[in-house]
């Protein structure tokens, strides 16, 4: 097994964020890490990049005690943070050159790596640019390729996508996927589960510190998917309606899960009474990894944790 | 692991030092600002050199070194700088990830400082050599044994002051306090002979005595290496105990913040 995280434990002062999370990632597997924001998925991910000591628990990387052996363990590691982490006045290849040097690599073994990932995330036509001269997306690749670069056992994406367009976000994906398939372990923390779906991922959700589900989004949609129906309003949601405990309002649409999504649909409308001339859509929701997230913790995954 | 330890902290040199030739306005504050002082106190010193018995003393012998020695410890700033900004950057928790030691990049960004240096010296020598008849008049090996000891000094409480600062404001604002206070004490500004008595009793204190006793031994006295052995002693002696208090700080790895550095 790649990563095994035990029983780990981490409070910032008073306030709990991780109470006892037990996670493993098998070689070959991509691990979406969901919750809430706020919910401790950086802090988890800064604990097992051995930059951040737990209050309890274990990590170990390829077999290796991240707390007692940090750098050997992180000769297995690839990170990309959630912040932008490159030169920005130095070129693509010199920020590539120096993560490659750093990592051992050398001469042609060095040139290959480089040339690799570039292929992996379209940077070859970028190599003689600075940081800082690049676009967004295009940043973010670099970033990305830097924690790639020395292809790592395990490699810890978090928030890879975020402010990137389209195709980016295709090209990273594409790269992920395929270092999986050469045996890398992944760890993805994502706000976008369609991603996890494309990426084949298996799930863990992190709700109130622990790891309250864990499998593929296969299981996880059987067994926790609900079917919604989503009532959008023209401006907000009127006062005074009542749609029952489950529902949640998300801006100017309702969620109300319901294992019959047809007949909830008739009822909302019918409660609506004088409020129906302000419904502009109804739309029924069919049970995937947002339903299911919904259904375990009560929110949707871009609310922030309490 | 040593000499992956030192691959390391080379490879971090390497890439600083193409940095900083993107931008060299560090340089370039370094050398201006001491000619531009030089040009102005030049005459005064000429006349305390000639009080002091040296009759053919133009004044460049004690204004080029000193001046160059007090707008030196300017570069402790600028490594400040150099480290804050991978925080700013968020590339210092990159390299932690990768395996590089605080101490190693520590050591790898500001080895540079060496070369900064070094380029400033040689312009500012030289410059004041072309521009206001300085010359070394002693032995060059000398002069050059008395530089790297005062850049080892340098680099090592650059290194040190990273330690003990949270922020790079912090570093900055202490590092413009210790180079006036070396500088001034040291006998950059004035001879330490002409200093108040409280002020003389202090200098040996400062690197800037030592470096500035150093320099003009070589300038106005003709000497040799023996003759500068006790300043270039009393600075690579502090440089290494200056360097050891860093790195036993270091390990403790305290949170930085980069709040005046820009990142993108």
């Amino acid at each position: 097994m790649t990563l095994h995280i035990e029983g780990v434990h981490k409070a910032y002062g008073d306030r709990p964020v991780l109470r006892g999370v037990d996670l493993r990632i098998e070689p070959g597997e991509v691990t979406g890490l969901l919750g809430l924001n706020g919910a401790g998925k950086s802090t988890l991910v800064t604990i097992v990049a051995g930059l951040l000591p737990p209050d309890a628990g274990r990590v170990l990387v390829g077999g290796v005690d991240v707390g007692r052996h940090p750098h050997r363990a992180r000769a297995h590691l690839g990170l990309a943070p959630q912040d932008l982490g490159i030169y920005p006045s130095v070129t693509v290849r010199d920020n590539l050159t120096l993560f490659g040097r750093l990592a051992g690599l050398r001469g042609a073994r060095l040139r290959e790596r480089i040339d690799k990932v570039a292929d992996a995330l379209e940077l070859e036509k970028l190599f003689d640019r600075q940081g800082r001269a690049l676009s967004g997306g295009e940043q973010r690749r670099l970033h990305t390729a830097l924690a790639m670069l020395h292809e790592p056992r395990l490699l810890l994406l978090d928030e890879p996508t975020v402010g990137v367009d389209v195709a980016t976000r295709s090209r990273l994906l594409q790269a992920v996927r395929d270092l999986a398939a050469d045996g890398a372990a992944i760890g993805y923390s994502t706000h976008y589960l369609a991603e996890l779906d494309t990426l084949r991922a298996t799930v863990a959700i992190l709700h109130e510190g622990t790891i309250v589900r864990r499998g593929t989004l296969a299981e996880l949609v059987d067994t926790h998917g609900r079917a919604a129906v989503d009532l959008t309003f023209t401006e907000r949601v009127p006062d005074g309606l009542d749609f029952g405990p489950d529902a949640v309002v998300r801006g100017a649409t309702v969620r109300l899960p319901s294992s019959d999504p047809a007949k909830t649909a008739a009822e909302a409308l019918g409660l609506l009474g004088a409020h129906g001339s302000a419904v502009r859509s109804v739309e029924l929701v069919r049970p995937d990894l947002e339903t299911v997230f919904l259904s375990i913790t009560g929110h949707l995954p871009q609310e922030v944790a309490a | 692991m040593i000499t992956a330890s030192l691959t390391r902290g080379a490879a971090l040199a390497r890439h600083e030092v193409r940095i900083l030739a993107q931008d060299p306005s560090p340089l370039v504050a370094l050398v201006v600002m001491p000619l531009l002082v030089i040009t102005f106190l030049r005459p005064a010193f000429r006349s305390i050199l000639v009080q002091e018995g040296y009759a053919a003393a133009n004044g460049s012998e004690q204004a080029v070194p000193g001046l160059t020695v007090m707008f030196s410890f300017f570069v402790v700033s600028f490594g400040g700088l150099m480290l804050f900004r991978e925080h700013g950057w968020h590339t210092w928790a990159r390299l932690q990830v990768a395996g590089v030691r605080t101490v190693e990049i520590v050591a790898g960004k500001t080895a540079p400082l060496l070369l900064l240096l070094a380029v400033q010296f040689a312009l500012v020598f030289g410059l004041g050599s072309a521009l206001f008849g300085f010359r070394l008049h002693g032995s060059p090996p000398a002069a050059a044994a008395v530089f790297l000891a005062l850049a080892c000094w340098l680099v090592a409480l650059t290194m040190l002051m990273f330690a003990v600062c949270r922020t790079d404001q912090q570093m900055i604002a202490l590092t413009n306090v210790l180079t006036m206070l070396f500088g001034g004490l040291g006998g950059a500004l004035v001879p330490v002979d002409s200093l108040p008595s409280w002020a003389r009793a202090v200098s040996p204190a400062t690197p800037g005595y030592w470096a500035i006793r150093g320099f003009r031994s070589v300038t106005l006295d003709g000497a040799g290496l023996s003759a500068v052995a006790t300043p270039v002693a009393v600075l690579t002696g502090s440089a290494v105990v200056l360097a050891a208090l860093a790195a036993a700080l270091l390990h403790r790895t305290p949170t930085k913040s980069a709040k005046g550095t820009r990142g993108y």
